[in-house]
C-alpha cells in the first residue's frame, strides 16, 4: 500500500505490541497458522481480538468479539465504523490534517453509513459494529489484518481501501505496533510481487511503464522489455478467449483447478496452440500440456530465498537432489532461454539474487551471507549497514509530512452474483488447515482431517427447509455449472450461507460453481460469493 | 480420487492424444519452438509464475518472459 505491496508491520509488533488485532475476511487459524501463533501470543498477553468473517470460523473461535457479516458487504461495515469513530471524536484529528488528503470527501461519504443503516445491509447487530469502531478507535495499536475474504471479490482494491482509510482516519500505521497487514498465502505469494513476476512492475516494484527505469534494465540485459503493463492473469484468459493469447508457461500453477468458472478456463487452455508446464507434479493442468518439464522442491531441493507476509526475506537451502532427471527450476527457465537465443546469464541462485541485488534498490544489502547473518531481513533494506525496516511508513509521523497518504472515499458494490428465488442460497469458500490449494501437494495422502474436505456445509436451519440431512447428499447449481457432494450440518454458518472447500477437485469441482467477475485493477476474481441452490439426490 | 500424486522424473511432450516420455533436449526444443512460433507469429506469450518458488525462481521467470519473449505477461498466483 502507499506504493509498494506489502504489509506495513512485523510479526514481532502483533506479538508484543499490539493491544488489539483485527482479522477482517482472514480465518488465520486456518490459513496462516504460523502468523496465528503471533496472535495467539498476543491474545494470551491480553491483546484483544476481533474477528469479522461470515462463518464463526475457527479463527472467530478465539476472539472477543465476532462480526458475522454478509458476504460483501465489507465496505457497508468499514464506512460504518469509520463513521461512528468520526461522531464518537476518536478520529485522530492531529494525524489527519499533517499526513493525510482527501478527509473532507471520505467524511462526506461514509455519513449516510449509521450503524442502522449498516446493520440492515450486513446483517451485524449495530452494537458489535460500534464495539468494533470504539475499540479500533480507542487502541493504542491496532493491527488491522486481512486476507481473501477482502480480495477476492470483484471490488477487492475498494475493499482495501475502505480498510487502509480506517487505519489513516485513526492513526493506526507508520507507528510500531500500528500497521496493516494483508496476510499472504503459501511460502512466497509475497516474493512473486516482489521479484516483479506481476505485470506492471519490474522487481522491487518499479514501474515497467517508467521509461528510466526501464532503461536501467534494458541496460543491463540487453533487452528492449515493452513499454506498457502486460495482462494480469485473468486479462491473460481474456486474450486466449480472442484468439490473441496463443502460447502459455505454466510454473507450478494448476490453472485447470484453481481458477473460478473452471469449464471455461478448461476450454481456454485446452484452445491453447502451445501450453508448456513446469512442475514437481503431473497435474490436471499437465495433462493438457504439449510439454511437461520435471522441476525441483523449493522447500528441499534447491537454493534460493522466500519472503514472508512480514517483507522478511529468508533463506531456503538444498538438502537433497530432485528425483531421476528433474532439475533445477532456474536451469530449465535459462535452457529455454537460451534456445530462444538470450542467455540470462548464471542459473546458480546466489549469482541471481546479486543481479536482482543490482537493480532492486530495497534488496540491495541482502546478500546471502548478511540473510544467514540476521536470520533474515525485512525489505526495504538499501545497503550492506541497513538491518531493513521491522514496520513501513514512519515517515507519515514526521514533523513536515512530504508525501501525504490519501484517503480513498469507496462506494459499496454488492456481489455480481446476485441472489434470486432461483439461486437463493450464498456460497463462499475457503481453507482448511491440513489442506493446500488444488490439493496436488496435500490430497494425495489419507488422513482423517480431510474428513468431509469435499462435503457443502449448511446451517441445519437451511438443511432442514431445503430437505437435505445432515450427512444426506446434494446436488449444488449456480449459474455456471452443477457439482453433486455430500452435506454436512456446520452451526458456524448463518442461515443462507453456505461453504465449501476447494483443495479436492479430483472429488468435487468447487470452481465448476464459483464466478469468474473479477476486480478491474486486481484482476482477482470474486471466488468468495457465488450464488446457488441445492437440491437433494 | 486420485490417490497420491508420484512425482514427475522425466520430461514429457505430446504425441496426438498421449504425453510420452522424452530427453530434455526434444522437450527444450519443443518448449522453445512453441514460444518462437507464437512470437514470431505476432500473438502473445502469457507466463504464470509460481508463489511456491524461490525468489529467484521468480526473478527469472519474468526475466525470461520480458527478454526473451517480449512480453510483461507475467503474473504469479498472488492474485488467488
Amino acid at each position: 500500500m502507499f506504493g509498494a505491496g506489502g504489509g506495513t508491520s512485523s510479526y514481532e509488533e502483533v506479538r508484543e505490541v499490539a493491544d488489539l488485532i483485527v482479522l477482517w475476511g482472514s480465518n488465520a487459524r486456518d490459513a496462516h497458522p504460523i502468523f496465528f501463533h503471533h496472535v495467539l501470543k498476543a491474545v494470551n498477553r491480553g491483546a484483544k481480538l476481533i474477528v469479522v468473517d461470515p462463518r464463526r470460523s475457527p479463527s472467530a473461535q478465539w476472539a472477543d468479539l465476532w462480526l458475522g457479516i454478509d458476504v460483501g458487504t465489507d465496505i457497508p461495515l468499514a464506512n460504518a465504523v469509520g463513521r461512528e469513530i468520526i461522531h464518537a471524536g476518536l478520529a485522530n484529528t492531529e494525524f489527519i490534517e499533517r499526513a493525510t488528503t482527501g478527509f473532507e470527501a471520505y467524511r462526506e461519504s461514509v455519513e449516510p453509513w449509521t450503524l442502522e443503516e449498516a446493520e440492515r445491509v450486513t446483517g451485524i447487530p449495530g452494537d458489535a459494529i460500534r464495539e468494533l469502531a470504539h475499540a479500533y478507535g480507542a487502541a493504542q495499536h491496532a493491527q488491522l489484518c486481512w486476507t481473501l475474504g477482502i480480495t477476492e471479490h470483484h471490488n477487492a482494491v475498494d475493499n482495501v481501501f475502505a480498510l487502509i482509510d480506517l487505519a489513516l482516519l485513526t492513526g493506526h500505521v507508520g507507528r510500531r505496533g500500528s500497521g496493516l497487514s494483508p496476510l499472504r498465502g503459501q511460502n512466497n505469494v509475497q516474493g512473486g510481487g516482489d521479484m516483479g513476476a506481476i505485470p506492471n512492475k519490474l522487481p522491487g516494484f518499479q514501474d515497467v511503464e517508467d521509461d528510466a527505469l526501464r532503461a536501467r534494465f534494458d541496460r543491463a540485459w540487453g533487452s528492449k522489455i515493452p513499454p506498457r503493463s502486460g495482462l494480469h492473469l485473468s486479462g491473460m484468459f481474456d486474450a486466449m478467449e480472442r484468439g490473441e493469447l496463443t502460447a502459455l508457461y505454466v510454473i507450478g500453477e494448476n490453472p485447470a483447478q484453481s481458477e473460478a468458472d473452471q469449464h471455461r478456463a478448461l476450454t481456454l487452455l485446452r484452445g491453447l496452440d502451445h501450453l508448456v508446464v513446469q512442475d514437481i507434479f503431473r497435474t490436471a493442468t499437465a495433462e493438457l500440456a504439449d510439454v511437461v518439464l520435471p522441476a525441483s522442491a523449493t522447500w528441499c531441493e534447491a537454493e534460493g530465498t522466500v519472503t514472508s507476509s512480514e517483507r522478511r526475506v529468508q533463506r531456503v537451502r538444498k538438502a537433497v537432489d530432485p528425483p531421476g532427471e528433474a532439475r533445477d527450476d532456474i536451469e530449465i527457465v535459462h535452457e529455454l532461454g537460451r534456445r530462444l537465443g538470450h542467455d540470462l546469464g548464471s542459473p546458480r541462485a546466489e549469482d541471481v539474487w546479486n543481479e536482482l541485488r543490482s537493480l532492486s534498490p530495497m534488496h540491495a544489502g541482502m546478500s546471502y551471507a548478511r540473510l544467514e547473518e540476521l536470520g533474515g531481513i525485512p525489505w526495504p533494506c538499501w545497503d550492506e549497514s541497513h538491518a531493513g525496516e521491522q514496520f513501513l511508513h514512519a515517515r507519515l509521523w514526521d514533523a513536515e509530512v512530504e508525501q501525504r497518504a490519501p484517503f480513498n472515499a469507496v462506494e459499496h458494490d454488492p456481489p455480481v452474483d446476485t441472489l434470486d428465488d432461483e439461486f437463493p442460497l450464498r456460497l463462499t469458500t475457503g481453507r482448511r488447515l491440513e489442506s493446500f490449494n488444488t490439493g496436488v501437494q496435500t490430497g494425495g495422502y489419507s488422513s482423517p482431517l480431510h474428513r468431509d474436505g469435499s462435503a457443502l456445509r449448511l446451517a441445519p436451519e437451511d438443511g432442514a427447509r431445503y430437505g437435505i440431512a445432515d450427512g444426506g447428499r446434494a446436488r449444488i447449481v449456480s449459474r455456471r455449472g452443477a457439482v453433486e457432494t455430500g452435506v454436512v450440518y456446520d452451526t458456524t454458518l448463518r442461515p443462507g450461507l453456505a461453504f465449501m472447500n476447494l483443495h479436492f477437485p479430483d472429488e468435487v469441482e468447487t470452481n465448476i460453481l464459483t464466478i469468474d467477475a473479477t476486480d478491474p485493477q486486481s484482476g482477482t476474481a470474486e471466488f468468495k460469493a457465488t450464488a446457488i441452490r441445492v437440491e437433494r439426490i | 480420487m486420485r490417490n497420491g500424486y508420484t512425482r514427475l522424473t522425466h520430461p514429457l511432450v505430446r504425441d496426438g492424444e498421449e504425453l510420452r516420455r522424452a530427453d530434455w533436449d526434444e522437450a527444450l526444443d519443443r518448449a522453445a519452438s512453441g514460444f518462437r512460433r507464437a512470437i514470431d507469429g505476432g500473438r502473445l506469450t502469457g507466463l504464470f509464475s509460481c508463489s511456491k518458488a524461490t525468489n529467484e525462481l521468480n526473478f527469472a521467470a519474468q526475466k525470461l518472459s520480458r527478454v526473451a519473449f517480449s512480453s510483461n505477461n507475467v503474473d504469479s498466483c498472488n492474485r488467488t
